[in-house]
């Protein structure tokens, strides 16, 4: 659990508008070593989307990665995460 | 009408659930194995010729976790 925790931090960057291009070279450039390498399908459909994500806004990319944060990026998440337990620290 | 030849190069797996990023295949191997930035293994060319077989067999052996296969 090393590339998606990355590839979430990468996006998180981007939409914050503090992401920049060399940064968005790196996410795809993780995002071609992952696919096929999970222990499940989790990692493969989630690049997907990141990779799909990257290419359709990719207008909306480029004004994130010139410091233009997503509107929506400083506003609560409409679903929380629920924090970590005793079960699930050490591979989140 | 002549089947095709069959295909019988060796190749090496890795298990990515056995896997723990030791990172000792890469360095027994780098003719075959990088590492990704995490740490684990990238096989770059998965079909093993024959005159690396006992690279490959013994890359294999020292896995830690055994979590590098060779199968034929």
């Amino acid at each position: 659990m090393f590339g998606l925790p990355a590839i979430a931090q990468d996006m998180t960057a981007i939409a914050q508008g503090a992401a920049r291009p060399a940064d968005a070279q790196r996410l795809r450039r993780r995002l071609g070593v992952i696919p096929g390498r999970g222990a499940c399908a989790h990692p493969d459909g989630a690049t997907g989307l990141v990779a799909s994500a990257l290419h359709v806004f990719a207008r909306d990319l480029d004004a994130h990665l010139a410091g233009d944060p997503c509107p929506a990026a400083a506003a609560p998440t409409p679903l929380p995460l629920p924090a970590p337990t005793h079960h699930t620290r050490g591979w989140q | 009408m002549t089947p095709p030849p069959r295909h019988s190069a060796a190749q090496l797996r890795i298990d990515p659930i056995d896997c723990r990023a030791h990172g000792l295949c890469a360095e027994l191997f780098p003719e075959v194995i990088d590492l990704d930035e995490w740490g684990y293994p990238l096989l770059t060319h998965p079909d093993i010729p024959p005159g690396l077989l006992i690279r490959a067999k013994e890359a294999a052996t020292a896995c830690p976790t055994l979590a590098l296969r060779l199968t034929h």
